[in-house]
């Protein structure tokens, strides 16, 4: 009687996994025959109404047909996990082509990120970037570089005074010139920073601008190596093809001077609007430090010579991002900003 | 400086077959400023002279003749003329096939009623002739050339416009290029050709100086040398033409022979003159000197000025005829009725004039000269070279004698040039020999010593110190394509100071976090302080003597007022949604002892600005910040300054130092920006960041044992800090507390009026064992009480 009452269960459960199409189903015939009001579970409860010798007998029969239905159950939910997995993501399928969520998205100011790159060239090359005042003394902004006072050469770079011996720098030399009081040689260093001069706001001129310049000073500095290491920096710059030319030039802290041409980032020499047609960009101006200026800093011209060099981020970052109109830069504008 | 070429070709051979931009290139590769040139004749092309040998009448016209000319080629060419003028035998303007004349018009072969024409025969007006330079140029019809005209010649030598006017600028250090002769002198060294200067001689008519005029100078630094001579019987009328085309190409205009005369010597030496009418000169002298007092005077152009300045002025036996070096006077001017003139020929302190002209606002051919540099030999050699001017155009009678007042300065500058330090700082292999000769070529009258060259500076030369000076010379002229390149030796190691690295790493982090870098100008307009309610020390404020305006005239002390501008543009380009930051440096003077070496105090600020986020937004932006730069998160306190909203701002501190502050804008301060909607902003002290920023890491273990969390919720009333609470839990508990932390503040339902539920979640853990649950709970309790101690904290079920 309890074999074909086992049987009956074995059979009812069997069939009951075989129907179910569904995970709530499978669990509802887990509970209504192995749970703890389930069929199996009540049998096994009823047991102790058996004789003592068939209870072992009996209770291995219960617990093989609970293994037998657990299996059927873990099989049979298996096989319906794979159906229903596959049917959620049939569901959550998605349109890969909505907008993307926002991801907030923020810029470094253009002369930032060509000062930033410069910088990088030049530490590259061993070079210690080196800053100073932007209000400066006369004595460093022009005495030391070779500019006494009323010399013509101070035409050149209309400048703001808060007194007569104190001004806005006009260029970032004085920095050149207080490292080199302040240092022995060897000295590799570049200046970037802000500079200012009377210039009204135009679409070239700002009386806010960036430059930066560099120094070297030590035993044997030669012009060829001026020229090597601007080399060096336009190819790294501007590409491998990247060419440069010297022109000759006056500035009262170097002699010889030069004023320095690269072949056209745009048009790599073909000629095209930014290069007016040349081929050529003017980007820099350089020199071998004039001996008067040495001497003025404290440093012996006849022991060591240097080269310098100049040029302005606010150009580089025009010609590099072609910015037409300086006062972009300047205007803060997001929708320009954001595009760095 | 304008410098026609057929002016210059007057001392200098050019090359032929140079086009204009190869002579400018040229110039420029051996250290000559070009600005550009203008070719003259550039819109005539292809026109010549030619000479009318048959005519005869259109068939088919009434008024078209059809003309045989002959242009120098060897078949005459066929051309249909309508102009009345035209006769056989005639020498006309030829425009042949494919020629261009002024106002772009292109000449083409063609037929004009059947009939062939192989160019145009051309009036004065369509080659836009100067009638009053050519007036048989003027006819109506064609320009009848005169008969001997050579046939074939271009147009342009006829009319004397083949010429191209170049634009020198001048470097500061070569005043002597400003002249026509200081051009030729580099064209003849840059191409390698010889050069003619004018032979001076002059011829006198008698007389002497001395019965004339005497000449004193009372200060030979303002004046070292002073030269005159006097031209008597003044024959005023204009110059000769070929004067006034040089003058009027080179942008001066032509007045009369004697003024001409001062202009042309100007240009041509680069020395300025002044010419005085002697009757004018009271008690027959000159004096050169300061003036006494505040004195006015009348200039050439009839503008009156105060002298309180105090220019070096030309003083006649009663008061002052002139301005030294920038400007005569009214009272001595050249006028139709002068009989004699003064010629005045003098070196001024070019230091002097400069700051004479910029104090009184003058500017002047003869200023802008003195002011780079003239030359002390060329003085003397530019008033002979004048004295004979006024004798070759029959201008006047050169009184004899010549005043030379001078303090005996011209000493001729000689040194040695060492030609292996010449080497080596260039870097280049140029032989001694090409050395020579260059600086021969360049007037140095080399003498070679074996490892050097004695150099003489030419006088023209003001700019020659030492070797570098000559270094440069032989490098211009060899050619700066030749310097080869070459790398530095040594290995030395590069790059950025902590404090360049950290304002680096900063500048990075804002930008990924989402916010534009802004640039604004560091001087601002002194009403921002005022609109931003920023406390300023007049004291220390610094103000541009020369600002370009009321609103760029102060140093800034606050990022923020360029911020708030910043945020208002851009919220009136409708850019609503801002994350903007800017790192620059604010001012303000400094005092004392330091001042000396660093006129200025500049710290450098971080400034932050959103828009359309809320205070704890821009207080997650700055936390983190700090917390990618290794410093620990820093204390926020209410309070800060009047530009922010006075229950919304915080002053930031860490480790006792105050690093900046934080806050909404006041609305009344937004207004004054154009500012819109609500705007957080901060400012904080980049100098004291960088101090604290490290990059050490030190790593701590992940502990193996296990945490208990639990979490609390107490209703505390709205004016309890939720950082004092945190500090109490922390301080209540022992060392079992790993943390402490919010994770919700929750008012309204429930929560009664002007009290806020604040829920903690605190994390227990020992690091060498496992906790009990009870001693978890002991500490947990401990908490609790003591924020229902300090703050009247109820505990929420």
């Amino acid at each position: 009687m309890n074999d074909s009452i086992l049987q009956s269960i074995k059979e009812r459960a069997l069939h009951q996994v075989s129907e179910s199409n569904d995970s709530s189903t499978i669990e509802k015939i887990r509970v209504s025959f192995l749970g703890k009001k389930g069929e199996l579970t009540s049998i096994l409860r009823s047991m102790k109404d058996l004789p003592k010798e068939e209870r072992p007998a009996f209770g291995q029969k219960v617990n093989m047909l609970r293994e037998t239905i657990e299996s059927a159950l873990s099989e049979k939910s298996k096989t319906l996990h794979k159906i229903e997995q596959s049917a959620r993501l049939r569901f959550e399928k998605i349109d890969v082509t909505e907008p993307a969520a926002a991801v907030p998205f923020g810029s470094m100011h253009p002369i930032s990120l060509v000062q930033e790159e410069l910088e990088e060239i030049f530490i590259s090359l061993g070079f210690n970037v080196a800053d100073g005042p932007e209000i400066e003394l006369d004595h460093y902004n022009f005495e030391l570089l070779n500019i006494p006072k009323d010399h013509p050469a101070r035409d050149m770079q209309d400048s703001f005074y808060f007194n007569p011996n104190v001004l806005l720098r006009t260029h970032t030399s004085p920095v050149q010139a207080r490292h080199m009081t302040s240092h022995k040689p060897p000295i590799r260093i570049v200046c970037p920073g802000r500079v200012y001069r009377c210039d009204e706001v135009d679409a070239t001129h700002s009386p806010v601008f960036h430059q930066m310049e560099g120094l070297v000073v030590d035993k044997g500095i030669k012009m060829s190596d001026l020229k090597g290491t601007l080399d060096v920096f336009a190819k790294k710059l501007y590409g491998p093809e990247t060419k440069t030319r010297f022109r000759p030039s006056y500035f009262p802290f170097t002699e010889p001077s030069a004023e320095v041409d690269l072949t056209c980032s745009m048009c790599h020499g073909k000629g095209c609007r930014v290069c007016k047609g040349t081929g050529w960009i003017e980007v820099l101006g350089c020199g071998m430090v004039n001996p008067n200026v040495l001497t003025m800093c404290g440093i012996d011209p006849n022991e060591y010579s240097g080269f310098a060099f100049g040029l302005g981020l606010d150009r580089i970052a025009c010609i590099k991002y072609g910015v037409s109109d300086l006062r972009l830069l300047y205007e803060n504008d997001t929708r320009f900003l954001s595009q760095f | 400086m304008l410098v026609p070429l057929s002016w210059l070709k007057e001392y200098v051979d050019c090359p032929d077959n140079v086009s204009a931009q190869d002579f400018v290139d040229a110039m420029i590769m051996t250290g000559s400023e070009v600005e550009g040139f203008n070719e003259l004749g550039a819109d005539i092309q292809n026109v010549v002279t030619g000479q009318i040998t048959k005519i005869e009448k259109h068939p088919d016209s009434d008024h078209l003749l059809i003309c045989e000319v002959n242009v120098g080629q060897e078949t005459p060419l066929q051309i249909v003329t309508g102009a009345p003028n035209v006769f056989e035998g005639a020498v006309v303007p030829v425009a042949l096939d494919n020629s261009c004349l002024p106002g772009n018009k292109v000449i083409k072969k063609g037929k004009l009623r059947g009939v062939t024409s192989e160019g145009m025969l051309c009036s004065g007006e369509e080659l836009n002739v100067d009638p009053e330079e050519f007036p048989e140029s003027a006819v109506y019809g064609i320009w009848i050339l005169p008969e001997s005209t050579p046939i074939g010649t271009d147009i342009k030598e006829i009319i004397g416009n083949n010429d191209i006017i170049m634009d020198f600028k001048t470097y500061a250090n070569r005043p002597d290029c400003m002249s026509v002769i200081g051009i030729a002198r580099e064209t003849a060294v840059t191409f390698n050709t010889d050069l003619h200067l004018p032979d001076v001689h002059v011829k006198e008519s008698g007389d002497d100086i001395k019965n004339y005029i005497t000449v004193g100078v009372s200060d030979y630094d303002l004046c070292p040398r002073y030269c005159a001579r006097v031209i008597k019987n003044i024959r005023l009328r204009p110059s000769p033409l070929w004067m006034q085309k040089h003058l009027s190409r080179a942008g001066i205009r032509p007045i009369n022979n004697v003024v001409d005369i001062t202009n042309y010597v100007m240009l041509e030496y680069g020395q300025p003159m002044h010419a005085f009418d002697y009757s004018c000169i009271r008690g027959a002298r000159i004096q050169v000197g300061l003036p006494s007092g505040n004195e006015k005077f009348t200039t050439l152009d009839g503008k009156e000025y105060t002298l309180s300045s105090r220019p070096l002025c030309i003083n006649d036996g009663e008061g002052i005829i002139g301005l030294a070096g920038v400007m005569g006077g009214l009272n001595s001017e050249i006028t139709e009725s002068t009989k004699t003139v003064v010629l005045e020929c003098a070196v001024f302190n070019g230091a002097y004039i400069r700051a004479t002209s910029r104090a009184l606002g003058i500017r002047t051919e003869a200023s802008a000269r003195y002011e780079k540099g003239v030359s002390y030999d060329n003085a003397y050699y530019a008033l002979e070279r004048a004295a004979q001017l006024f004798e070759m155009l029959d201008a006047g009678d050169v009184v004899c004698g010549y005043i030379d007042i001078n303090n005996g300065s011209n000493k001729e500058q000689c040194f040695d040039a060492g030609t292996d330090q010449i080497r080596s700082l260039l870097g280049m292999e140029i032989e001694d020999r090409e050395m020579v000769t260059i600086l021969d070529k360049l007037g140095f009258s080399p003498v070679y010593t074996g490892k050097a060259i004695r150099v003489t500076v030419p006088y023209w030369r003001l700019d020659i110190n030492g070797t570098a000076d000559i270094a440069e010379e032989v490098l211009r002229i060899h050619g700066y394509d030749d310097i080869p390149s070459s790398l530095m030796s040594g290995i030395v190691q590069g790059g950025r100071t902590h404090a360049q690295a950290v304002k680096q790493r900063i500048k990075h982090l804002l930008s990924d976090f989402g916010l534009n870098e802004i640039n604004t100008f560091s001087f601002v307009s002194p009403k921002w302080f005022e609109a931003c309610r920023l406390d300023v020390d007049a004291d220390l404020l610094l103000t541009l003597l020369n600002p370009l305006g009321e609103e760029m005239s102060v140093m800034r002390t606050s990022l923020i007022p360029s911020m708030l501008n910043t945020v208002g543009l851009n919220q009136s380009h409708g850019n609503h949604e801002l994350s903007l930051y800017e790192i620059n440096r604010v001012f303000q003077k400094n005092t004392g002892e330091i001042a000396k070496e660093y006129p200025a105090k500049e710290d450098n600020r971080i400034c932050i600005a959103f828009t359309e986020k809320d205070f704890f937004y821009a207080k997650g932006i700055i936390n983190t910040m700090l917390g990618r730069l290794n410093i620990a998160e820093p204390e926020y306190t209410a309070g800060g300054p009047e530009m922010l909203h006075p229950g919304r701002k915080a002053v930031i501190t860490l480790e006792n130092k105050t690093i900046g502050f934080i806050g909404e804008v006041h609305p009344d301060v937004a207004e004054a920006f154009d500012v819109t909607g609500r705007a957080i902003v901060a400012e904080l002290d980049l100098d004291i960041i960088t101090s604290l920023s490290t990059s050490d890491i030190h790593v701590k273990l992940i502990p193996k044992t296990p945490p208990i969390t639990l979490d609390m919720a107490v209703i505390v009333p709205e004016d309890v800090p939720v950082s004092s609470m945190l500090h109490a839990i922390e301080r209540s508990s022992h060392s079992i507390l790993e943390s402490a932390s919010v994770f919700d503040i929750y008012r309204g339902e429930h929560v009664e009026n002007g009290y806020k539920s604040v829920a903690f979640s605190l994390v227990y853990r020992s690091p060498d064992r496992t906790l009990t649950d009870e001693e978890a709970k002991k500490a947990f309790a401990k908490a609790v009480r003591s924020l229902e101690a300090q703050f009247g904290a109820k505990l929420r079920d």
